[in-house]
């Protein structure tokens, strides 16, 4: 069953372009990761999902139409949690099931599940940034969703907040719930998420499953004192594929059939001995880094 | 509509400022009305013209301090229930959690109605009991008090649902409560009866929305002021009752209107 399809969807504020001709569909069971710098789109295609914005143009279709009110059947965390601050967590809980016409049986133990129980009947305005995002989950899970929705679940939280807010959402991504979550940590996507969608300048520049995305690619980890004049030698190199900086060292991907040797050979040639040269693990993150890189090139050369 | 009420409750009941209006209010018009008869007993007696406190005439004068007390209660109560909604951007959370946004508007309505309604029994009960304590003499005219409690409760949601109306459009307690003060009291006063009555003259200055909202239950006695001025200097002061009921009910649709328009077209 197709759970969310977009079509078209383009969202502009003034002359900035937010979102552009999004077309994404997201089947049942799948744990979609949105990926994207700040301001690539990733809020603005969840808002326009979940009602609060409208699209300029383009279409979504939530169930492949079968519910009327179909937003009583997702749970979502948009942000940073939003929640009737002078009231108790369990008020806030009650609310939530009321709006979303779900009996009230049920609500202490999805706070016991997001470890709230003991503190449920204290008011939201006593809790802590983590407690609150926790309660934002409990809300979120009320009424059994048939998908969840989490925008940056972490952001803002410290490290014991991430991590327990981490675990939350990797043990209900192992009950096999369908969800989607925009985030820009990603090594959190890559342990949670089996798809990921990739947003860059509000266009969808590359989608499909995590296991295709991490394919191991022919990646090179490259460290030199002048690293301007390497990256410009390494365009020159005939193997060569992409390559970014990330501050410290280049990372560089090349055809199957040039290996590490080819690519010193060359560069040593051209007068540059770098002090490291390393095959590289390909994780989630250099393919993200990878594509901004590619999309950067193709738009520049647009 | 239960449904609707009931989840209104559920956020308000714990609310300081919201619960405060409202209790202000109620204590307010006991205690408004006990000061205006302290006032007009003993301080200028001998001056009155009528016994402002005897049926039917009592359902006037309580009406008119009515009118200034939920002036500015009832107005800031409907702005708190919008501006609430967004200070704590829980009226974006309402929506994404599936509540559609015309049932979030509806529960407002419907919450203002019902706390206007309570209002204007209460509202009810203390002239009665005024009445009872401070008048000559008892009258109970079914037909009298129904029209008073209708000209209260229409008053009283009228204001309140101008506070909504701003609330929505301004989003800022304060903010809306200054423009709406600012308008009332000072911009429609002033262009009404300087800029409209020089241009078109007559009495359609009076057609304006605070004022037709206000000569739902104006100064009783503004009639007898008026006999008592020469005839070619009388002046109409207030608009008639049914031209009132009339005015409001139609600045209530267009309001109603507005209010739908911007929660259908916002992004939140």
């Amino acid at each position: 069953m197709c759970i969310i399809k977009t079509n078209g969807l383009t969202k502009h504020y003034g002359r900035v372009r937010a979102l552009e001709n999004l077309n994404l569909e997201l089947k049942k069971g799948e744990v979609l990761g949105l990926l994207g710098p700040n301001g690539s789109g990733k809020t603005t295609t969840l808002s326009i999902l979940l009602g609060i914005i409208k699209p300029d143009l383009g279409s979504y279709l939530w169930f492949e139409g079968k519910y009327d009110r179909p937003l009583l059947k997702v749970g979502s965390i948009l942000e940073t949690p939003n929640h009737y601050t002078y009231l108790s967590g369990w008020e806030n809980l009650r609310i939530v099931a009321h709006i979303k016409k779900v009996p009230e049986t049920g609500l202490m133990e999805i706070a016991d599940q997001v470890g709230l129980k003991g503190r449920i009947y204290s008011r939201v305005s006593t809790y802590s940034l983590g407690m609150r995002q926790r309660l934002a989950i409990a809300c979120s899970l009320i009424g059994d969703p048939e998908l969840l929705i989490f925008d940056e679940p972490t952001n803002g939280l410290d490290p014991q907040g991430i991590a327990e807010v981490r675990k939350l959402i990797n043990d209900i991504a192992g009950t096999g719930k369908t969800i989607i979550m925009a985030s820009h940590i990603l090594s959190e996507v890559e342990k949670i998420c089996s798809h990921t969608a990739v947003l860059n300048n509000g266009r969808l520049i590359a989608s499909g499953p995590v296991a295709e995305l991490l394919k191991q690619t022919n990646s090179y980890l490259l460290a030199y004192r002048d690293a301007e004049k390497l990256q410009e030698v390494l365009t020159g190199f005939e193997g060569y594929v992409s390559h970014h900086f990330d501050g410290e060292a280049v990372h560089t991907e090349l055809e199957e059939n040039f290996d590490g040797t080819d690519l010193n050979a060359y560069l040593h040639s051209r007068g540059i001995s770098v002090s490291t040269l390393a095959f590289k693990e390909r994780k989630l993150e250099d393919a993200f880094m990878d594509m901004l890189a590619k999309d950067k090139t193709s738009s520049s050369r647009a | 509509m239960k449904h609707l009420l009931q989840l209104e409750w559920m956020k308000y009941r714990g609310n300081k400022t919201m619960v405060i209006f409202f209790i202000a209010t109620l204590v307010l018009y006991p205690a408004g009305l006990l000061l205006t008869h302290i006032f007009l007993t003993s301080v200028i007696p001998e001056e009155l013209p009528v016994d402002l406190f005897k049926f039917p005439e009592i359902w006037a004068l309580t009406g008119y301090v009515a009118n200034w007390i939920t002036y500015f209660f009832i107005v800031l109560m409907g702005m708190q229930m919008i501006t609430l909604e967004y200070s704590g951007k829980t009226l974006r959370q309402n929506l994404i959690t599936g509540l559609t946004r015309a049932e979030f508007l509806m529960s407002k309505v419907q919450f203002l109605a019902l706390a206007c309604l309570i209002l204007t029994i209460w509202f009810g009960i203390v002239t009665l009991l005024l009445g009872l304590y401070a008048g000559s003499e008892f009258q109970f005219e079914i037909f009298e008090v129904l029209k008073y409690l209708f000209l209260h409760f229409l008053m009283v949601f009228a204001y309140g649902f101008a506070g909504m109306l701003i609330g929505l459009v301004f989003r800022v307690l304060a903010l809306s409560f200054i423009l709406f003060f600012i308008y009332a009291s000072f911009i429609e006063p002033a262009f009404s009866r300087l800029v409209h009555n020089n241009i078109f003259g007559g009495n359609t200055y009076l057609y304006y929305p605070a004022n037709a909202f206000k000569d739902l239950l104006p100064f009783p006695y503004y009639s007898q002021i008026t006999e008592m001025m020469p005839p070619e200097e009388q002046i109409q002061f207030t608009l008639t009752e049914s031209h009132a009921i009339v005015a409001t009910i139609i600045y209530l649709g267009l309001m109603g209107v507005l209010a739908w328009k911007k929660m259908q077209r916002s992004n939140f």
